[in-house]
């Protein structure tokens, strides 16, 4: 609930806001209206005194009082009102039942005063003015339509108040709920996934706003994460399954050493030697770890991927031969990419690793250094079994194993590495089939040749 | 020799102090940065191990203020970092050599017997190498078993010119990929042993009597004549 204040009293306050100015802005309107209707009845109360007083003027008090009683009798204008009287107060004509209270100083005035022809009280807006010739003379009108029309605007104004109101709660209501609805199944993804429902996702209802594009990058570095995490799994998993043979072969080699009486050479070369893998596994985990993070970009350089070939090429060579295997390396020329020499050689000793192991007698693999499509690469192609398109994504997974036993020893991180020193490089690792056999080239990006092509 | 280790892990500095002194060489251990760089100012030593990593003060700062005192000492630089990466870094600082922990005794010993060796004053250029019946022209680049040519392929040279420029010597699988693959890596093949028995082949002929030993556990030692 907690979270459901927050966007409540954000409504809340945007609709209080909206009130007040709609408030202010229907006021303006209404006490600008009733002036100008109040200056437009001044104006004809201005005009018709001045009438009355030329009628006065040309034939005297007659004149005015027969000009009185016409237009009190008169049907078209029912709120005019006359009132004229003696010097003292006492009425001769018109239609008000008696002379209004204060001073006498022509000024507009609003007053409330009984009409004779209707016999209400009215509030009265008009003006006195003193006849030259003895007595005087009130002009005004019934200001009951101005007060009919400013209750029509206070109503319509009050109404539409509180319709804004009605409405605006309501509508905040639904509003929040359908925003809250949304950010709590965001919220409940995230709950499952923190108490370990790793494979949750926040809901992507399709409408494609601003929920589900924050749902969907969520999910995106969710997956990521998932993946980071199953790959770490797999490597603690692979890691204690593969450490645990050897560690066991020492501990046993140790043990016996122990109850034995003189030293045993052998046994302890032995030992050593279960270390020495141990070791070489942990010394491989922790550089493709480095080379992963990118920790090792600032030791890149000029290499040329030619000489990194022949000279892998060269160091398999007498391990090709003892199972009368070939390596033929084809290279014309430098071909220089910036990059991380020690890696890139470890990336190339393990394809040709590989493709020794598997490499049935007789047959030739083929060490390529070449440019094509202005991308530099590196090709080894072997004969042996091949992989599979579909077990490919398996094969450059950290400890993939392919088959249920691991044919030989060291392998599960050889093409693991390749991969991650391919991304380093942001290079391409691509597999391709050799009818019989495996291709793996590493596509170097073409930039990274324009820029040394020159040289 | 008499050799300064600055090492902040007890048991290393004690399996590196033991077997030094069985090697006949002086040690004086110290536990932290602060106090390698001053001993390694104040005194004389023919090397210095060095950590990497080192409470107080860093092995490569110390690596870098020594070299820019003008300390010359040869320096084997320790790291329990990754293989790869960190040895250039540590060379560039002025390091002799870079051995990555945990490493075999004996593949220290070598190392620091080879950085010592390196900063003896040479009698000019050689241009052959001999050792017992084998002869090297290293500017032909050429071998000879007393007087039959023997036919080498480049790198069976370089490896062949290596064990001979350390006659007598214990050299390692892993020295080996240094210097004739520049590989800083590995590989976890025995290709190394079959460079060497290919080379083998091609050097003993006809019941001569082998010249390339194994030592167990440790390398290869091209026997050194009498």
């Amino acid at each position: 609930m907690r979270g459901r204040s927050a966007t409540l009293r954000l409504f809340f306050f945007h609709l209080a806001a909206t009130l007040v100015s709609s408030a202010l802005v229907l006021a303006a309107v209404y006490f600008g209206t009733m002036r100008l209707l109040e200056n437009q009845t001044a104006a004809v109360v201005e005009a018709e005194l001045r009438g009355l007083v030329d009628d006065y003027g040309e034939g005297g008090q007659f004149a005015l009082r027969t000009a009185i009683a016409r237009r009190t009798n008169s049907k078209t204008d029912a709120d005019a009102v006359y009132l004229f009287s003696t010097n003292s107060g006492s009425p001769i004509a018109g239609n008000l039942l008696q002379w209004p209270d204060g001073p006498l100083d022509g000024k507009w005035r609003k007053i409330n005063l009984i009409r004779t022809d209707t016999n209400t009280r009215v509030l009265v807006g008009g003006r006195a003015f003193m006849l030259p010739g003895g007595g005087k003379l009130f002009v005004g009108r019934d200001l009951r339509e101005q007060r009919q029309f400013r209750e029509i605007l206070g109503a319509a104004s009050s109404a539409l108040l509180v319709f804004f109101l009605l409405s605006g709660t309501l509508g905040g209501f639904a509003v929040s709920r359908a925003v809250l609805r949304r950010v709590d199944s965001i919220g409940e993804a995230a709950g499952a996934i923190a108490a370990g429902d790793i494979s949750r996702r926040a809901p992507v209802t399709g409408a494609n706003d601003e929920f589900d594009q924050l749902a969907a990058s969520l999910n995106t570095m969710l997956s990521k994460n998932e993946a980071l995490i199953n790959e770490l799994r797999m490597v603690t998993d692979s890691l204690a399954h593969d450490l645990r043979t050897p560690l066991a072969h020492l501990r046993a080699r140790l043990e016996t050493l122990a109850a034995s009486q003189g030293p045993d050479p052998a046994a302890i070369e032995a030992a050593l030697s279960e270390v020495d893998y141990v070791q070489g596994v942990f010394a491989s985990l922790i550089d493709i770890s480095r080379a992963e993070a990118g920790l090792s970009r600032d030791q890149f350089e000029e290499i040329d991927l030619c000489e990194i070939v022949s000279n892998a090429a060269d160091f398999y060579s007498a391990l090709a031969e003892e199972k009368s295997v070939t390596i033929a390396t084809e290279c014309n020329g430098e071909i220089k990419v910036r990059g991380h020499a020690q890696f890139l050689a470890r990336a190339v000793a393990n394809l040709l690793d590989n493709a020794v192991k598997y490499s049935p007698a007789g047959s030739k693999i083929i060490a390529n250094s070449s440019i094509k499509n202005g991308k530099p690469q590196i090709t080894i192609c072997d004969r042996g079994v091949g992989v599979s398109d579909a077990d490919w994504p398996n094969a450059v997974k950290r400890f993939a194993r392919l088959g249920a036993e691991r044919p030989l020893p060291g392998a599960g991180l050889g093409l693991s590495l390749v991969a991650t020193v391919a991304r380093l490089h942001d290079a391409e690792l691509v597999r391709t089939d050799n009818n019989p056999g495996l291709c793996v080239s590493i596509v170097f990006p073409e930039a990274k040749s324009a820029e040394t092509a020159s040289n | 020799m008499q050799i300064l280790i600055v090492e902040d892990d007890e048991a290393n500095a004690r399996f590196m102090e033991k077997g030094l002194r069985e090697a006949g060489h002086g040690v004086l251990h110290v536990a932290n940065g602060a106090d390698g760089l001053s001993a390694a100012l104040s005194e004389e030593f023919d090397a210095i191990i060095l950590d990497r990593m080192l409470p107080k003060l860093d092995g490569l700062a110390i690596l870098k203020t020594l070299r820019s005192e003008r300390v010359r000492t040869p320096v084997l630089l320790l790291s329990a970092l990754g293989q790869l990466d960190h040895r250039v870094e540590g060379l560039k600082a002025g390091a002799d050599d870079y051995l990555a922990k945990p490493f075999a005794f004996s593949e220290l010993l070598l190392r620091l017997e080879a950085i010592t060796r390196r900063v003896q004053p040479g009698g000019g250029e050689q241009t052959a190498i001999k050792c017992g019946e084998l002869e090297l022209n290293l500017v032909s680049r050429t071998a000879k078993r007393g007087a039959r040519d023997i036919e080498l392929l480049p790198r069976e040279y370089s490896i062949l010119e290596y064990l001979m420029k350390n006659a007598g010597r214990v050299v390692t699988r892993t020295m080996l990929l240094e210097k004739v693959w520049d590989y800083r890596f590995d590989p976890q093949t025995n290709v190394v042993d079959v460079h060497i028995s290919r080379l083998r082949r091609k050097i003993d002929q006809d019941g001569d009597p082998h010249m390339i030993e194994t030592v167990r556990g440790a390398g290869y030692r091209l026997k050194a004549p009498k």
